[in-house]
């Protein structure tokens, strides 16, 4: 019975309903795509690098066969050097069981498996070394040392095995396998290396420290080898628990903020509803009825509705995030204890801000018949901020809520701003010839196929050039060199010094800074596209600019004619007795300073480029195999000859760039529907605020605004009086927005996010203008809804 | 001890120290059980003040009011409530009905407070008394103020209080419809044997009381 005298103040639970709703739709959508933002980026991670996995080496009996019997563990793989071969190339012969072939995903070219002692399963390029035939083939005889004996001993051939693909093969592809059967194998008491992959998702880092003492990824001992990328999404490494840490702070900075705000605004609405309750309650008070207990069934009436749009709120929530997931193209991953914790904090948070309803019960009970109204020159402007000054300034969250919308956009757009910083290519390109990295295909292990991929690469190299089409190469070293401050233009220094590291570099040196440089390669055609002369041996081309969108023109001075010295780069000849390569220091003269260059590849930001020739790149830093290069404007016609030219596209494949760019769009424009509907909401937020202010304080002041109203002023001007004290409120809480930004902004700099770009100015204003110019919107449309009429109703119920 | 409510030099200070307002002025004064009093008084006289200190409402400022022998006075919030609903019945100039209950919920209200099962035996003759028997089922806004006054004595009786405060019951109605409301009031006060005070401007409704009680600056006259 109690619970239906609440039923007049229906709209406001239901009001309360929707801001809890709101609050926790907002997060939890939030979580969710940040979450399947994060578990795409590992999957694609385990595809490219493979499942989890570790190598030790050295190990004894007793630890592997902790690793074998350990419950996270899925499979494990055995290999041991048995010997060295090669002298141009060293390369360790090494004898593996099956695992490892599944693990580094080999293929059986042809022939089986070995299934007894004296038969051994071996590279192509490895039984044409071994084998004394003409025509080496399966079932041939070849020599090799025993795992158990050591010696020599003549193993039949049973199949040739050809490479995997996955990142065990980037850590051991100076070795080439040989897979012998394991039931033949005894393994001695060490082997050199135990590959272990994990069951599931979860990282058990007890597995790594049990197996080697004393490890840990931050002191970077690290005597294993894994997946760093995985461990690093995983938030494992130092810098992966430093990206983790951005990653949790931002979900954490909106769900606080949200609540933070959600719960003003319900604070706002117990308040209205106290008032107007006020009636209701004192009929109580006067039948003797138990206060607490119609408290307590006023909390859990209101805490029901808002527990109601918590779970409302969860639910689109969830669905939201994984729509919007799904159209970002991401697998959909649901953060479930990460949103059970939130919505577990959110409850309380609520359930603490109604508990404060005796509070507001007895402020209620405190105003009454206030007047402040003592000027002897009346003027409205000073009156209504000595009003604001009285009633707003004392109920400082008011201000806070309309500054926690700023700082929540902020927040939003620093998210946002973080996850779409991909830099595009500035259209400056169509199609890209990708090429697998070195040591996938390695030219001494496998010589047919890095033959047959080179092959391929020059078909279609010289295709496109002699079809007038210039292939800019993406091939390129990241170096480090001193510029001297002269060097630098103040534009320059101002690009370095938006992060704080860059800023703290320049502050640390007064003559020299030291910056990225990356030894670019460039081909003779796009030299000539440039209108210069072809680089002579050792010549080189600065680009005057750092990557990025930034065109610093002018950014560096006085450096044509110097000369830049790279440390141990091969040069002509002889090699040593060991039979390496000649490493000697190379001199580059700078023949051509250069603002522009046809084409931008992806780099990292902040890197002063040097560009050399493609034929000397390539012998100097020994990479003797071919680059990646991108191409501009290819005809249908001419993409479909060079895809029949590559035919199954292992190793090396023609993407159209086009394509990633639109999913870049694509992603770029999903996330700024999320900013206008953040910002929809926060002027959804700020409107609400305000009229329930606005209704509390028509009611709570209604006496002062009588006696006004008596002493001559009509009510008209009351509705403007009580406009412009609100004006007031969003200036100040706009104000105070700024400065929370700022602070936020500068922390962010100076702690978290040490390495990336200082947050510009402008966001922050642009916030900031956005939300105050809407606020002032809303604050009309306010007083034009509290109209003179609705006025004039509360002095008649005095 | 045939004596319900007696005050004792009871003083009422509306307002801080040094300017204080005096309401109640050294206020002695016995009603006896099962006694009709009126109180009378010019406006600003103390008559409602009266009411409330001798409910719990406020807190006297001086003196002792015993009921049946317990210093109320000495109560406690919550000691003070169970009082009011055990004791004592209310009934308003503007009613004061819950607009979202209907006529029986109203009634039935005191029950729901005090944690109660409904007498309904009781509830139904009370309603009978009242003639309101026919309206249970509607709200209070469907009902004229003469209706909702017997609804909000119907309310005040419920728990059978030894004691019905009424402060100007009839203020709002018509002198022919209060008379008989203030009639209905008085005939169910002494057929229940329940003390009734009520605070009244006319002196035909005060005529209608066992005793007169005239209040003059917060003194009795």
């Amino acid at each position: 019975m109690i619970k239906k005298s609440f039923r007049p103040n229906r709209k406001y639970m239901i009001w309360a309903m929707i801001t809890a709703f709101i609050a926790t739709l907002i997060f939890i959508a939030f979580g969710v795509i940040l979450e399947s933002y994060r578990n795409n980026q590992l999957d694609q991670s385990i595809d490219l690098y493979g499942s989890y996995h570790f190598c030790f080496h050295g190990l004894t009996d007793e630890q592997i066969d902790y690793v074998n019997h350990h419950d996270a563990v899925e499979q494990t793989a055995l290999v041991r050097n048995i010997e060295t071969i090669g002298k141009d190339y060293v390369c360790n012969c090494m004898c593996v069981n099956e695992s490892l072939f599944d693990i580094s995903e080999y293929r059986m070219v042809e022939g089986r498996f070995p299934q007894a002692a004296n038969e051994v399963l071996v590279p192509r390029w490895f039984l044409e070394q071994r084998s004394h035939s003409e025509n080496p083939q399966v079932g041939d005889v070849i020599e090799m040392i025993d795992p158990i004996s050591g010696e020599n001993e003549p193993k039949v051939v049973s199949g040739i095995v050809c490479s995997g693909y996955s990142n065990i093969r980037l850590t051991a592809h100076h070795g080439t396998s040989v897979f012998f059967n394991e039931d033949t194998i005894q393994w001695p008491g060490e082997v050199n290396v135990l590959y272990v992959r994990l069951k599931g998702t979860d990282f058990k880092e007890d597995i790594v420290s049990s197996l080697v003492p004393g490890f840990t990824y931050e002191s970077e001992t690290i005597t294993c080898d894994s997946n760093d990328e995985i461990l690093y999404l995983e938030g494992i490494t130092k810098d992966g628990k430093r990206n983790m840490l951005r990653y949790l702070g931002g979900y954490l900075a909106i769900m606080i903020v949200t609540v933070l705000l959600s719960a003003i605004l319900i604070r706002n609405v117990l308040r209205v509803m106290m008032q107007k309750m006020h009636g209701i309650f004192e009929i109580y008070f006067v039948l003797g009825a138990n206060m607490s207990e119609i408290n307590r069934t006023f909390i859990k009436v209101l805490y029901t509705y808002c527990f109601c749009g918590e779970l409302l709120g969860m639910l689109l929530g969830l669905t939201i995030g994984l729509g919007a997931s799904g159209l970002l193209g991401f697998t959909l991953y649901v953060p479930v204890k990460m949103i059970a914790v939130s919505l577990i904090l959110e409850a309380l948070f609520f359930f603490v801000i109604l508990l404060r309803v005796k509070e507001y019960n007895r402020n209620i009970r405190l105003t009454g018949a206030r007047t402040i109204f003592r000027g002897k020159h009346f003027m409205f402007v000073r009156f209504a901020l000595r009003n604001f000054m009285t009633y707003h300034l004392k109920k400082v969250v008011n201000i806070l809520a309309i500054a926690g919308c700023v700082v929540l956009l902020f927040v939003v757009s620093l998210v946002v701003k973080d996850q779409t910083k991909q830099q595009d290519n500035n259209d400056s390109y169509d199609y890209y010839l990708q090429m697998d990295l070195y040591g996938v295909v390695d030219a001494s292990t496998y010589p047919a196929e890095y033959e047959n991929l080179l092959s391929k690469w020059k078909n279609v190299r010289d295709y496109c050039i002699s079809k007038g089409h210039i292939p800019y190469y993406d091939a390129f070293f990241v170096d480090h060199y001193d510029i001297t401050k002269q060097n630098m233009s103040k534009e320059l220094q101002h690009t370095y010094a938006r992060t704080a590291q860059g800023a703290a570099a320049l502050a640390r040196t007064n003559a020299s800074f030291q910056c990225k440089l990356a030894i670019m390669a460039i081909g003779p055609e796009a030299v000539a596209e440039m209108g210069m002369d072809p680089l002579p041996e050792h010549g080189a081309i600065l680009l005057n600019r750092i990557t990025g969108k930034h065109n610093m023109e002018g950014s560096l001075s006085g450096m044509e004619g110097a000369v830049i010295k790279k440390e141990a780069l091969r040069t002509e000849g002889e090699p040593d007795e060991f039979g390496n390569p000649n490493y000697i220091d190379v001199e580059f003269q700078i023949c051509n300073l250069a603002d522009n260059i046809p084409v931008y590849p992806m780099l990292e930001e902040d890197t002063l480029c040097l560009l050399i020739d493609i034929n000397e790149y390539l012998y100097l830093y020994g990479h003797d195999y071919a680059s990646s290069f991108y191409l501009k404007h290819l005809t249908e016609e001419e993409v479909n000859e060079i895809q029949g030219m590559l035919t199954d596209q292992t190793h090396i494949r023609l993407l159209n760039q086009h394509e990633v760019l639109d999913d870049i769009t694509h992603v770029h424009r999903l996330m700024w529907y999320g900013m206008m509907t953040m910002f929809i909401l926060g002027i959804l937020f700020v409107y609400s605020n305000m009229q329930l202010q606005n209704i509390y304080e028509f009611d709570s002041r209604k006496n002062e605004f009588a006696l006004l109203n008596a002493m001559g002023i009509s009510p008209k001007m009351l509705q403007r009086l009580k406009s412009l004290e609100t004006a007031f409120a969003i200036l100040f809480g706009w104000l105070l927005g700024l400065l929370l930004c700022q602070c936020l902004n500068f922390v962010l700099y100076h702690y978290v996010i040490v390495e990336d770009e200082w947050i510009r100015l402008e966001v922050i204003w642009q916030s900031a203008v956005l939300i105050g110019a809407v606020s002032i919107i809303i604050m009309l449309v306010s007083a034009v809804k509290n109209k003179s009429s609705k006025i004039d109703w509360i002095l008649k119920e005095l | 001890m045939n004596q319900n409510i007696r005050l004792v030099d009871v003083s009422k200070l509306y307002g801080t120290s040094g300017g204080g307002f005096p309401a109640l002025k050294h206020v002695n004064l016995t009603i006896p059980k099962g006694e009709i009093c009126a109180i009378v008084g010019a406006s600003g006289a103390g008559k409602t003040t009266l009411l409330n200190v001798m409910s719990c409402l406020t807190d006297v400022t001086e003196g002792e009011i015993f009921f049946d022998d317990t210093d109320i006075t000495k109560m406690n919030g919550k000691e003070a409530s169970d009082y009011r609903l055990h004791n004592i019945g209310f009934v308003f100039q503007k009613y004061q009905l819950m607009p979202t209950l209907n006529i029986h919920d109203n009634i039935c209200l005191p029950y729901v407070l005090a944690k109660e099962s409904v007498d309904e035996a009781y509830v139904t003759q009370l309603v009978q008394n009242l003639g309101i028997e026919s309206e249970l089922e509607k709200m209070p806004d469907q009902l004229s103020g003469g209706q909702q006054q017997r609804v909000a004595i119907a309310r005040a009786l419920a728990l059978k209080p030894s004691v019905i405060f009424a402060d100007e019951p009839t203020g709002n109605l018509d002198s022919q419809n209060g008379f008989k409301t203030m009639d209905l009031l008085i005939s169910c006060a002494k057929e229940l044997g329940h003390t009734l005070v009520f605070v009244t401007h006319n002196e035909t409704l005060a005529a209608m009381a066992d005793r007169k009680i005239e209040i003059v600056d917060g003194e009795i006259a």
